[in-house]
């Protein structure tokens, strides 16, 4: 009898030391939430890596979604107090409605000491966008630099040669406009505007967000793009859509008919809008850097998206998260296998030294490689800030740029609304 | 002196240009949504882009039912559409009732406080709403789509202007007989309110099918969400591979044909329950 209770005892003993054992191992669900399925697929890709090199000890659930409109449910549940997830990706254009009131720090982590020295790594241009009050809230996830797209054969069918600025530019476009050819389009969007202002040198918002675009220098730089815009829609060389028109089949539609050679616009057009909407135009399509201005000033490229990863601040998994993140953007591997995995370009300098980014020789651009014409202005990327009051400059720039395209409003005129409208804004919340 | 029967052939004419054109304007984007779900994407890019397909291929269903959870959101969009549906036209009908044929203390207030409510923009009290639904815990579950929403002020309305045509004396009759109150109104105003219940039927099945912002704010997780959330999000499902063009026109035909069905087979009572409804007063 008594030997049987001393069985039963090691064995109770036995077992609950399996079962602690088996406790050891915490449970983690780690959420994200992003706009864009290839964060997700990516992200899905480097958590498991991630979590069997660094932590095997932690038995992790990874529940990564896209969510319709994520901004908004994100908003919603921060002003009900539902919860957020651990790590949020934040669009750039939407970044602006997180710092109305400072939701951004009191929701999610201030990165910038976790960035530390790996800020010097990364094209600067791809920090200040999330830039709030001095802090950084958000890791960029691809470098979104801009470039010319065209198409050879229409250059060559009106005599055309890639310009190289845009006094080359508004020439050559003049005269392929005479034989029914325009070289790219423009369009009423205000960050198509933003994006000629910015390789111009302008700034709207300066890095503490105060509005600076009605500063001298500023109003003179968006006069320069809109007469270069005057002179190119006048001329042909220029085509214009209105923002409802430019991501529908119009584009795509005039490309194919040779009526519009190409577009300049940032690295994600060709991935994300030529290819999956003209596929037989395989092989038809260069790359070659943007226009620069005559007179030196200005920089080599322009910028326009972007996706900030965040880390919500009441997260019980923040370190966990930021862990990811950083495994993920902010590692040389992580950046070089982003590209290779879901195309979003390297925003590390040092990743445009790997072969398997300035190397590989895209079919769809007839084996050309691609990645050198990014890699020569990676360091060019303008650097530029947010602020609340992006969106009323947005509206004001939008609203009016189509009465500009068709000549019933003048550049200054224009210049001198925006300007108004956005610091009649700025002094009535102040 | 007797109006001349013959219509002038110009006005006629003209009447037909508008008519005709109206229709046009009204199909055409449904055929091409239609033409455009059997389509490969480089063939619903072609020009011109009306014209029928080449092929008639239901690939683009067959791959929105295999890579989606479709039959997930329709299932929810009916359920919660339905389920609303029928309480809204059960509330509403009570309500409406009890407005026009019961006079108690404050009637008017509260019928002028009701009207008044419809002046309130909806946008003002979603955050509110959604406030109140997460703190009883109501966030992604069915109550929270539901139930906020089967008192609409506009159908008490639509329902009390139907009850004022009920013959006091046929309630009375009914009392006379026996009947309870709410007999009353099961076997007596119901059957003559039918028109306008089956116009607040139309309209508030079309409100839930159609609703976007409220289940984007609500629903989590793919399976819960409802046609117009799910079908909202399936190209940022797809990034990085190419825009499901025909998978999107194949979840937006399927989408509108409970809305088409219900419309055709109850419309005269739709609108003759609307136009019924507005001039009673």
């Amino acid at each position: 009898m008594l030997r049987i209770s001393k069985t039963l005892f090691a064995l109770l003993i036995a077992l609950m030391l399996m079962a602690g054992m088996v406790n050891a191992q915490e449970d983690v669900t780690l959420t994200l939430w992003t706009h864009d399925g290839l964060y997700v697929e990516f992200f899905s890709a480097r958590a498991e890596e991630w979590a069997a090199e660094y932590h095997p000890d932690i038995n992790f659930t990874f529940d990564f979604q896209v969510v319709t409109d994520v901004d908004t449910v994100v908003l919603s549940n921060l002003a009900a107090g539902e919860p957020l997830p651990d790590i949020l990706g934040i669009e750039q254009g939407q970044f602006p409605r997180y710092m109305r009131d400072g939701i951004i720090d009191q929701a999610f982590v201030n990165l910038t000491d976790l960035i530390g020295d790996k800020y010097d790594e990364i094209a600067e241009g791809r920090w200040t966008l999330y830039n709030y009050e001095g802090g950084i809230y958000g890791v960029d996830s691809g470098l979104s630099t801009v470039a010319y797209f065209y198409q050879p054969a229409v250059l060559e069918s009106v005599g055309a040669e890639v310009p190289t600025t845009w006094s080359e530019f508004l020439e050559t476009g003049a005269a392929a406009a005479e034989q029914g050819t325009s070289l790219a389009f423009i369009s009423d969007d205000a960050s198509m505007f933003q994006m000629y202002f910015l390789q111009r040198g302008g700034q709207v918002f300066d890095v503490d967000g105060n509005f600076v675009f009605g500063e001298e220098a500023n109003r003179e730089i968006a006069l320069e793009v809109l007469d270069l815009w005057r002179q190119g829609v006048d001329s042909g060389a220029f085509e214009t859509f209105l923002t409802g028109e430019m991501w529908t089949a119009t584009p795509i539609e005039e490309y194919q008919s040779g009526q519009l050679a190409g577009s300049i616009m940032a690295d994600w057009y060709g991935d994300y809008i030529i290819k999956p909407q003209a596929e037989d135009m395989a092989g038809e399509w260069r790359i070659a850097p943007m226009p620069v201005w005559d007179d030196g000033e200005g920089l080599g490229t322009s910028v326009w998206g972007g996706t900030g990863f965040a880390v919500s601040k009441d997260s019980p998994n923040a370190e966990l998260a930021w862990e990811l993140i950083d495994y993920g953007f902010l590692t040389y591997e992580g950046q070089v296998l982003r590209y290779e995995e879901i195309g979003y370009y390297p925003t590390m300098i040092s990743a445009f030294e790997d072969d398997r980014v300035v190397g590989f020789e895209d079919p769809f651009y007839g084996g050309q490689p691609i990645g050198e014409i990014w890699a020569e202005t990676v360091t060019e990327v303008p650097v530029w800030y947010q602020s609340p009051y992006r969106a009323v400059w947005n509206d004001a720039i939008t609203e009016r740029m189509p009465l500009f395209f068709d000549g019933s409003m003048d550049a200054q005129t224009l210049i001198d609304e925006v300007i108004f409208i956005v610091e009649d804004e700025i002094a009535f919340d102040s | 002196m007797r109006r001349s029967s013959h219509a002038n052939p110009l006005a006629v004419f003209l009447l037909h240009v508008v008519v005709i054109s109206g229709a046009l304007i009204t199909v055409l984007p449904l055929l091409w949504m239609a033409y455009s779900s059997f389509k490969t994407t480089a063939e619903i890019f072609r020009y011109p882009p009306w014209l029928p397909p080449e092929t008639w291929s239901f690939h683009n269903y067959a791959s929105l039912l295999e890579g989606y959870t479709y039959d997930s959101w329709y299932g929810n969009s009916l359920l919660f559409a339905g389920a609303q549906t029928l309480l809204t036209l059960f509330f509403c009908s009570l309500a409406g009732f009890a407005f026009a044929k019961y006079t108690f203390k404050g009637k008017n207030i509260l019928f002028g406080l009701l009207i008044s409510s419809t002046l309130i923009p909806f946008q003002l009290m979603l955050i509110p709403l959604f406030i109140e639904m997460s703190q009883i815990g109501w966030v992604n579950t069915p109550y929270a789509m539901v139930l906020p929403w089967v008192a609409p002020a506009f159908g008490i309305f639509l329902m009390r202007q139907f009850a004022l045509a009920v013959p006091t004396e046929l309630l009375e009759a009914a009392r006379l007989d026996g009947a309870s109150e709410f007999r009353s109104y099961l076997q007596v105003v119901l059957p003559i309110l039918r028109p306008g219940l089956a116009a607040l039927g139309i309209w508030t099945f079309l409100s839930s099918w159609n609703s976007y912002i409220w289940p984007l704010m609500i629903l989590r997780g793919d399976v819960n969400l409802t046609l117009p959330v799910g079908v909202a999000g399936m190209e940022a499902q797809a990034a990085g591979s190419a825009t499901p063009f025909g998978e999107i026109m194949a979840a937006a035909t399927l989408m509108s044909v409970p809305v088409i069905v219900v419309f055709v087979f109850v419309q005269r009572y739709f609108i003759a329950g609307l136009t019924a409804g507005a001039v009673k007063f």
